[in-house]
């Protein structure tokens, strides 16, 4: 691909050939305010909201469906324009409830925010609103109609990109709306990622919907670890917990609605927050220094089993301890399941190329499993900081088994011992995967009693300030 | 009078409806000519050279328009011919479809030939049942008889023509809106570009054209473009329909050559006022053209002298009111036409037709109230000129082109609280 020179408000850039002069601005800084466009949608230019100025036309011409090329001459922000962009806002607004207090998306919606920074001060429209009832389009989503602008990304999305094309638009006029197809809901698996395309409050998530807002919590950027794919993600944090999971980046990141529900819901899953004894039916709690304890008492005959849920960093620290004890180490399997062509992968593990690389030299599922039959192990140490059913199964349990999983452990020893693992939400660390390497920053915690991998190297412990058995 | 039924001489005396009517009149002749004897360049550049401009109402040259079609692109093109003939006032094309269906399937040929298109659709008004069967039973009759089908008058030219029945959407009359209609989605117009000549129908580049403009090329062909020249002005070449409708004694389609002036029209062609009343005002060229006033008549129907009036020759609707009509209810009555036909796609029209269309509405019953008439001129220009198709920039230029001609009208609603009109 070549370039060209064009002319962006009097500054002459060079961009690569073929991109609209929306991209082409954001390369300089300079941001065209619009709705209806999306990179990876086909380009409508119905919002009308992105109207520049081409030399050589002598209408306003809409920025996303106006491509680069040598020479091109734009502006941005004359005065026309700024007209435009009111006249353009007053119209969206004419029929909005306006109900940005109650709103799902206030805090990060579009028209909310052009409205402040290009709209007029207030509306000249004295009519009674058309307002529209708010209507359900499955079991995940709500249409707050009257708060559409009909940019129509929605019904893009479903038809460019998931392909099952549910969405429509019914009506004509100011009585156009989105709707779906007679007899039809939509339940695709990527049903929540059209709220996130959604420009506005229009769309809203049944599960989210009037619990949080958006602007109390904030949102860190991590990864979803349920699949391979390992989709780049923002979560909301709201009184240490997860309270809800969006692609991090719309363009790039089209994030399933599995994925997302269970990384938001992946730390209530923990069943306890405190390390526990397993006795029977009953449980103790266990103090710090006695897990320090039973963790110590491991030696030659021992082995430590990780999942692939374990990060980079905290498979370095339990490879350390596990040379350091002469620990036999064995790599856990993780699970398949269903896969598409826009994100999904089978493999529902987001780190078995990290494992590989750090514990080259450890075994597999099938040496533990005859290890652990033929009673060769005396103690494991289980790490899977994630959902049991995302795990193969271990066949059965030694005389001690230390689970550091987040549910209940479903096979138990002589004596079992539960300890809350750190996820990768409250360690941070690095994932590899057979599609991508990330590392991310911890999102949340952790909580006082829950144990991570990381405490085994010695040098944290020492930084912790803990005492060296 | 000149340019009288020059083209359409079949549509006042109604004898060329079967196909044996209009080969003894010397049908067909043009398509035999053509694919005998012309290239596709030829044909377009008499075409060109005839001056012969778009009947439907944009008025963009015909041959120039076939000439955007790329020549060196393999795969199918297509010929549109728009016969959704749906703007209020204007009821010409439908007599083409009635009286004269053959010479509009001769036009469709040539113009096929000249773009390299094997299929052709013509896309009639959902409403249009008598016509589309008429052109139906035409279409049938020239495929009997080998006119249309394969290796057409013994050339290796091919041709089909579908008709698609519309749904009865006032905005799929607009090419591409009437592109995605044939395609079977929704009756929204696309951006531009790509233009539909580069990437239309089927994603293949496609020529929209009126019925009336098809129809003239067959004497273009068979005449020259001399001939057709002879007719109208130097920028408006040839003969036009005008459908004249309102307080004339003649109301009726009448072919006459462009530029003849409206008054001549008005008096001499359609007999003047119904009932000596005074005209008050004229909509020249459709609904979606400003009007005229009374003391604006003396002008000549072309696009050029029109144009210079700030109104325009449209689809060549003429309708006359007389003394005593409320220019704020046709005003009104227009814009809810379009607040109804709006599609809502875009932004300004979609919003913006019902805003102006309550404020009209609170004009004509004299109770507007907060809002003024600087507002209604305001959000009509909001609307101006930032839509995606020109049916949003009709809602502002008839509402700004009433609103500058008839103020005095829309303030005397306002004085006196009702419309001085009312019984």
């Amino acid at each position: 691909m070549g370039t060209v020179k064009i002319t962006i408000d009097d500054r002459t850039v060079e961009v690569e050939e073929g991109i609209n002069v929306i991209e082409a601005a954001k390369k300089i800084g300079v941001h065209i305010p619009h709705f209806c466009y999306h990179p990876k949608l086909s380009i409508v230019g119905s919002c009308r909201m992105c109207l520049i100025e081409v030399e050589g036309q002598r209408k306003l011409q809409p920025a996303c469906n106006t491509f680069v090329r040598e020479g091109l001459v734009v502006r941005t922000n004359t005065q026309e324009i700024k007209k435009a962009r009111q006249a353009v806002l007053e119209f969206l607004l004419i029929h909005h409830p306006l109900d940005c207090p109650i709103c799902d998306k206030a805090g990060e919606c579009n028209l909310q925010n052009y409205t402040f920074a290009y709209g007029p001060r207030a509306s000249r429209f004295s009519y009674p609103k058309k307002l529209k009832q708010v209507r359900s389009l499955g079991n995940k989503l709500n249409l707050d109609a009257d708060r559409c602008v009909l940019c129509t990304r929605c019904v893009r999305f479903m038809r460019e990109v998931v392909k099952t094309g549910e969405l429509l638009v019914e009506g004509r006029g100011d009585n156009a709306e989105i709707s779906v197809l007679p007899g039809k809901a939509v339940e695709s698996d990527y049903a929540m990622m059209v709220a996130d395309l959604c420009p506005v409050g229009a769309l809203t998530i049944k599960p989210f919907r009037f619990h949080y807002r958006v602007f109390m919590h904030p949102h860190k950027e991590t990864v979803c670890a349920f699949c391979e794919n390992l989709c780049r993600v923002k979560v909301g944090v709201w009184r240490g917990r997860v309270v809800r999971t969006i692609s991090a980046d719309t363009t790039s990141e089209i994030v399933c609605d599995e994925g997302r529900v269970m990384t938001t819901a992946l730390l209530d899953t923990r069943f306890s927050p405190e390390p526990l004894e397993m006795k029977g039916d009953g449980k103790v709690t266990l103090q710090p220094h006695e897990v320090r304890d039973i963790l110590d008492e491991f030696g030659k005959e021992d082995a430590v089993a990780v999942s692939p849920w374990v990060t980079i960093e905290m498979a370095q620290a339990l490879r350390e301890w596990a040379e350091r004890k002469g620990i036999s180490v064995y790599v856990l399997s993780g699970v398949t399941g269903e896969s598409d062509e826009i994100s999904r992968k089978a493999l529902k593990a987001p780190n078995t190329e990290g494992l590989k690389r750090v514990l080259s030299g450890a075994s597999g599922q099938v040496e533990l499993d005859s290890a652990l039959k033929s009673g060769k192990v005396e103690r494991l140490l289980l790490v899977h900081p994630g959902p049991a059913a995302r795990v193969q199964k271990v066949s059965s349990a030694p005389a001690v088994l230390v689970y550091a999983g987040l549910e209940e452990p479903d096979i138990k020893g002589e004596q079992t011992y539960y300890l809350p693992v750190a996820t990768y939400l409250e360690t941070g660390g690095t994932f590899s995967s057979a599609v991508r390497e990330v590392t991310v920053d911890k999102v949340l915690g952790p909580l006082p009693g829950v144990w991570s991998p990381l405490e085994l190297s010695e040098e944290d412990r020492h930084v912790a300030g803990g005492v060296k058995a | 009078m000149k340019g009288e039924w020059v083209i359409f001489p079949g549509i006042p005396k109604k004898d060329r409806k079967s196909l044996n009517e209009y080969l003894a009149a010397g049908g067909y002749e043009a398509a035999r000519k053509v694919l005998t004897q012309m290239g596709s360049q030829d044909v377009i550049e008499e075409v060109k050279k005839s001056g012969l401009r778009g009947r439907g109402g944009a008025g963009f040259p015909a041959g120039v328009k076939w000439g955007f079609v790329p020549r060196d692109v393999e795969g199918p093109r297509y010929l549109c011919c728009n016969a959704d003939e749906g703007e209020p006032g204007t009821f010409k094309d439908r007599e083409i479809l009635l009286h004269v269906p053959h010479q509009l399937i001769e036009g469709m040929i040539i113009a096929s030939y000249a773009i390299g298109a094997n299929k052709a659709f013509v896309y009639v008004r959902g409403e249009f049942h008598k016509e589309a069967a008429s052109l139906q039973r035409a279409i049938d009759e020239a495929k009997e008889k080998g006119f249309l089908g394969e290796n057409l008058f013994g050339s290796d030219f091919s041709l089909d023509i579908v008709v698609h029945m519309g749904a009865g959407a006032y905005v799929c009359g607009e090419e591409t809106a009437l592109i995605n209609s044939i395609e079977g989605r929704r009756g929204w117009p696309r951006l531009r570009p790509p233009f539909p000549a580069v990437k239309g129908l089927y994603g293949r580049p496609t020529i929209v054209n009126n019925v009336e403009t098809l129809a003239s090329v067959p004497f273009i062909i068979s005449r020259g473009a001399d001939e057709f020249r002879k007719y109208g002005t130097e920028k408006s070449a040839g003969t036009k329909l005008f459908a004249v409708s309102g307080w004339v004694k003649k109301p009726g389609v009448y072919e006459r050559e462009l530029g003849i002036p409206l008054k001549e029209l008005l008096e001499d062609v359609c007999g003047g006022s119904r009932d000596g009343r005074p005209f008050y005002f004229v909509i020249p060229g459709g609904i979606s053209a400003p009007p005229l006033t009374a003391d604006e008549l003396d002008v000549t129907m072309d696009y050029e002298a029109l144009a210079e009036k700030g109104t325009m020759l449209g689809s060549g609707a003429v309708m006359v009111f007389p003394e005593g009509t409320c220019p704020v209810r046709v005003a009104l009555r227009a814009i809810k036409f379009y607040e109804h036909e709006s599609c809502g796609q875009c932004t300004p029209c979609r919003e913006g037709s019902g805003w102006v269309a309550r404020m009209l509405e609170d004009v004509e019953k004299g109770q507007l109230v907060g809002e003024d008439l600087e507002l209604l001129a305001d959000v009509a220009q909001n609307i101006f000129g930032k839509t995606v198709c020109p049916l949003g920039d009709s809602v502002a230029l008839v509402t700004l082109g009433f609103l500058k001609k008839f103020r005095e009208e829309f303030e005397k609603h306002l004085d006196a609280g009702r419309c001085p009109y009312a019984e």
